[in-house]
């Protein structure tokens, strides 16, 4: 008797957990618009800063299954901003980003690897499809997840409370890759673009 | 003439590298705008704020520089009448 109740509870202690570690997605399209891409490349005289915060997208994450991940963000290349005008007209014309004809840059999530959970957050490798100027490339990049659940309403901007995805990643890409005025003016401008992700997903709870 | 240009040449570097030094003696190229960090609460994020502001840099300095040479050798060319 005691072990067929022991097994019962086993049993529906296992359902509860599987009924509550549903996969949840989260939409980037920030109402605080702080979600953003920083970038970097070297030039003689001073590196070349700049930041993106047209970002939208959105993930499927499991906290009980985080490897499971899949998703895609996308950057609106008109929402680049370097601090010079002049600079700024360069990025956006047909040599460089092109932003009229290629007027975004995705990058699609195809699986994770390398998967290390700590209680809410997750590193990981993520493997996905990164399409730049019109030029697609399989890439590996190493992110951190962060799970916060509850804390939508805390945050500011929202009347319902739900879940945060916190993503962020740190990665470089050569320029010539792309076609980004590639192999031009390498003595002004570094192939190598170091990007920096920090964006924030929100799933509201269902009112 | 003359001495107007021998006036204005030393007048027009005073005022390049005093403007330059006074909005933040910037050593790298002009700026039109400018970043503040802002750090997002919860989440930890930090992002960029952008203002609209001026900020002369070293090229600046270099036409505001060559403006004032051109005025020193455009006196310089010109001949003194005897009287």
């Amino acid at each position: 008797m005691k072990t067929h109740h022991l097994i019962a509870t086993i049993a529906i202690t296992a359902l509860a957990t599987a009924l509550n570690a549903a996969p949840i997605t989260f939409d980037f399209k920030d109402p605080k618009g702080v979600n953003n891409i920083v970038f970097q490349t070297d030039a003689p005289l001073e590196s070349i800063n700049g930041t993106a915060n047209g970002i939208t997208g959105s993930a499927v994450f499991d906290p009980e299954n985080p490897a499971a991940v899949t998703g895609s963000i996308t950057l609106d290349v008109k929402s680049l901003r370097v601090p010079n005008d002049a600079m700024q007209g360069h990025l956006a014309g047909e040599r460089w980003m092109n932003a009229e004809a290629f007027p975004t840059i995705t990058f699609e999530v195809t699986g994770a690897s390398n998967v290390r959970a700590n209680g809410d957050t997750t590193e990981a490798d993520l493997s996905g499809n990164l399409t730049v100027k019109g030029v697609t490339k399989a890439v590996t990049v190493p992110a951190k997840l962060t799970f916060l659940k509850a804390k939508l309403k805390a945050r500011g901007g929202s009347k319902v409370d739900g879940d945060l995805l916190v993503v962020r990643s740190s990665f470089a890409i050569k320029r010539s890759d792309y076609g980004i005025n590639a192999g031009q003016q390498l003595d002004k401008v570094s192939d190598e673009i170091h990007l920096s992700l920090s964006v924030v997903g929100i799933a509201p709870y269902a009112e | 003439m003359k001495r107007l240009l021998l006036i204005a040449s030393p007048v027009v570097a005073l005022a390049v590298i005093a403007t330059w030094a006074a909005l933040g003696a910037n050593t790298g190229w002009t700026k039109n705008r400018v970043q503040q960090t802002h750090t997002d609460e919860i989440t930890g994020i930090e992002h960029a704020v952008w203002t609209e502001r001026w900020v002369p840099g070293v090229d600046f300095l270099a036409v505001g520089l060559a403006c004032s040479a051109g005025l020193l050798i455009a006196s310089l060319a010109i001949r003194t009448r005897k009287a």
